[in-house]
C-alpha cells in the first residue's frame, strides 16, 4: 500500500508536469491549489471521514415551510430508510463520518464506494466523459452524475436523487429538484497532513431558500480493506430462520399436548 | 471504455483526462515491458447464456457431502424456494455463484494497476482482485466475495479467490471453508458486441467435491449498458411507505 501511494506521487508529480503548471514539487503539495489551476490528482484509495472536521448545519437552515415540516414531524423509526436496511443513498453517504470511502479512479470514471452495514454497497458512478447530464433521469438512492476536472479539483454533478431518502440522520430532506455539486480537491491541514476536502452544496429551491454548503474532510486509511455490508440484512435472514425454527418448535409443542 | 474510444473521444475539455490515459498506459508497459499486452477488461458485460457452460447435472460430492444435502433435504422437505432461498430473501450471492449464474443482470469492470474491480448489478457487490498481492493473512474474515489476488499469466488474468464464507450442505451451491475458486480470464472476438470475456472458472473445494468442478463462462460486451442501481428490499421500504405488501419473505 505504501508503494501504491508513492505510485499516486509519481503520478501526481507527472501529471503536474505534463500540464505545465510547474507545480509538482513533491508529495505534500499536489493538488495544493484548489483554484482552478494544476492537473488532476490522484484520489484513488481508501478515505476515512474526520468527524472532528466536519462542519456542521448551521443553527437556522434556510429550509422552506414544507422541509422544516418534516423536520419537525421526523420518526426515525418510521422514516429512516437504514432502519429498513435502506441505503444512506446520497449526498447522505458523503455527509455520514462513520464509514470509509473507497475511491477507484480512472481517466474515464470515478467510482466512489461506501459500504455500510446495511444492504448493497453505495457504489457512485461518476462518468467523466464529458457528456452532459439526462434531462430527468429516473430517481435513484445514489442519482446520476457527471464529473469533471476543474484543475486539480473533481467537480461532480449529482440530480434524480430519490425524495424518500435523508440528507441527515436528523430528518434533513430534500425534493426530486436537488442538485448536488460537490468539489473535491486535496488540502495541507497542519499536523493531519494532506486531506481530501469534499465541498458539499445542495440547491434545491423546492426545499431550500438557500443553498446549503457544508464541508467533509478525509483522511488516507490504506490500512482499511473494505468489507461486505450485509449485516442489515443478515440480521434479517437469520431472525426469519429463527422466527421460523421458533414458530415449528410451538406447533410441534401444541400438537404434543394435543394428542 | 475501450481503447479507440479513449482516444477518439478528445475534446479540450479531455485533454487532462487524455494525460491520465497516457500516464496509466504507460506506467504498466514501463513497469515490465518483456510481458506480452495486458488486456483491459474494463467495461460493461452481460453473461451469454448460449456460449456460457453449466454445472454438471451431477456434482462429484464427496460421500459425506452427499450424506449431509440427503440428510438436509430430508430434514426441510418440501423446499419452497419462495420460502426458503436466501437471494429471495436479499441476501447476496457468493463465490463462484455470483460468476456462473445466468442472469439479465450485467457487471462492470473497472481496471486500475494495482486492482481490478468487478462492480455487480444484481445485489450491488464489489469485487476487489489484487495484482500479485501476498496471500491473504490467516486473520483475514472470510467473505461473500472472499480474497482475491490476481496474476498476469501472458494475456490471461489468473484469480485465486480463498476466504469464501462456507454456504450451508443445502444451499444450492455449498461451499467449505477449504473452497478455492481458481478464475482464468481472457478477452476473445466474437459475440453481438463482437468481443468477449472468458472466464474459466474452477472450483477446489475438497470437502465438497471429489474433483475440481471447471466451468467456461463467456460475457459478451454490453456496449452503452450502464449499470444500474439494485436495491433488493427496495419493497420492504415501499411497503412501509404506501402499505402495498412485501414479496419479502422475511416481511
Amino acid at each position: 500500500m505504501s508503494m501504491r501511494r508513492t505510485k499516486s506521487w509519481m503520478i501526481a508529480a507527472l501529471l503536474a508536469t505534463l500540464a505545465g503548471c510547474g507545480k509538482s514539487d513533491g508529495p505534500g503539495t499536489a493538488g495544493a491549489a484548489a483554484d482552478g489551476t494544476g492537473a488532476p490528482i490522484d484520489i484513488a484509495g481508501v478515505w476515512l471521514p474526520d468527524a472532528s472536521r466536519a462542519e456542521p448545519w448551521p443553527e437556522q437552515l434556510p429550509l422552506t415551510p414544507a422541509a422544516r415540516s418534516m423536520v419537525e414531524n421526523f420518526n426515525p423509526s418510521e422514516h429512516d430508510p437504514t432502519t429498513f436496511c435502506m441505503p444512506f443513498g446520497t449526498p447522505r453517504n458523503m455527509l455520514q463520518t462513520d464509514y470509509p470511502l473507497e475511491i477507484v479512479q480512472t481517466a474515464q470514471r470515478v467510482m466512489m464506494v461506501l459500504q455500510p452495514n446495511l444492504a448493497n454497497s453505495e457504489v457512485r458512478r461518476i462518468p467523466l466523459d464529458g457528456n452532459p447530464l439526462p434531462e430527468s433521469p429516473d430517481p435513484s438512492w445514489y442519482g446520476t452524475s457527471r464529473g469533471r476536472w476543474e484543475g486539480s479539483t473533481l467537480v461532480v454533478e449529482t440530480i434524480g436523487l430519490r425524495p424518500d431518502a435523508l440528507v441527515s440522520g436528523n430528518g434533513l430532506r430534500h425534493s426530486e429538484e436537488l442538485r448536488v455539486i460537490e468539489k473535491l480537491s486535496l488540502v495541507n491541514v497542519p499536523e493531519r497532513g494532506q486531506m481530501l476536502v469534499d465541498e458539499i452544496e445542495l440547491h434545491d429551491p423546492k426545499a431550500y431558500e438557500q443553498p446549503l454548503k457544508t464541508r467533509r474532510y478525509f483522511v488516507r486509511a490504506p490500512q482499511i480493506q473494505l468489507r461486505e455490508p450485509t449485516s442489515c440484512i443478515e440480521l434479517q435472514w437469520i431472525d426469519k430462520l429463527w422466527r421460523q425454527r421458533l414458530e415449528e418448535h410451538a406447533a410441534a409443542g401444541r400438537k404434543a399436548g394435543k394428542s | 471504455m475501450n481503447t479507440r474510444m479513449r482516444y477518439t473521444r478528445l475534446s479540450g475539455a479531455l485533454l487532462t483526462a487524455l494525460a491520465f490515459s497516457i500516464l496509466f498506459s504507460g506506467r504498466a508497459a514501463a513497469a515490465d515491458e518483456t510481458v506480452v499486452a495486458r488486456p483491459d477488461f474494463s467495461g460493461v458485460w452481460l453473461p451469454d447464456s448460449k456460449a456460457s457452460g453449466r454445472w454438471p447435472a451431477q456434482r462429484p460430492f464427496t460421500p459425506a457431502m452427499a450424506e449431509l444435502r440427503a440428510k438436509w433435504e430430508k430434514a426441510t422437505a418440501p423446499i419452497d424456494l419462495t420460502r426458503d432461498d436466501e437471494h429471495i430473501s436479499c441476501m447476496p450471492y457468493t463465490l463462484p455463484y455470483m460468476m456462473t449464474t445466468i442472469t439479465q443482470y450485467p457487471f462492470e469492470i473497472v481496471s486500475t494497476p494495482r486492482r481490478i474491480y468487478i462492480f455487480t448489478e444484481v445485489y450491488g457487490q464489489v469485487r476487489r482482485i489484487d495484482i500479485d498481492a501476498p496471500p491473504p493473512s490467516p486473520e483475514t474474515l472470510p467473505s461473500r466475495t472472499g480474497t482475491s489476488r490476481g496474476r498476469w499469466e501472458g494475456s490471461q488474468l489468473v484469480v485465486e479467490t480463498t476466504n469464501i464464507l462456507p454456504e450451508a450442505e443445502g444451499s444450492r451451491y455449498p461451499g467449505s471453508p477449504a473452497l478455492k475458486v481458481v478464475e482464468r480470464l481472457s478477452l476473445a472476438e466474437g459475440g453481438p458486441g463482437g468481443k468477449q470475456l472468458v472466464n474459466e472458472v474452477t472450483m477446489h473445494d475438497p470437502l465438497v467435491y471429489r474433483e475440481p468442478i471447471t466451468i467456461r463462462m463467456v460475457y459478451k460486451l454490453a456496449t452503452g449498458v450502464e449499470v444500474g442501481e439494485y436495491i433488493c428490499n427496495q419493497d420492504l421500504w415501499d411497503a412501509h411507505r404506501d402499505g402495498t405488501s412485501s414479496k419479502i419473505p422475511w416481511r
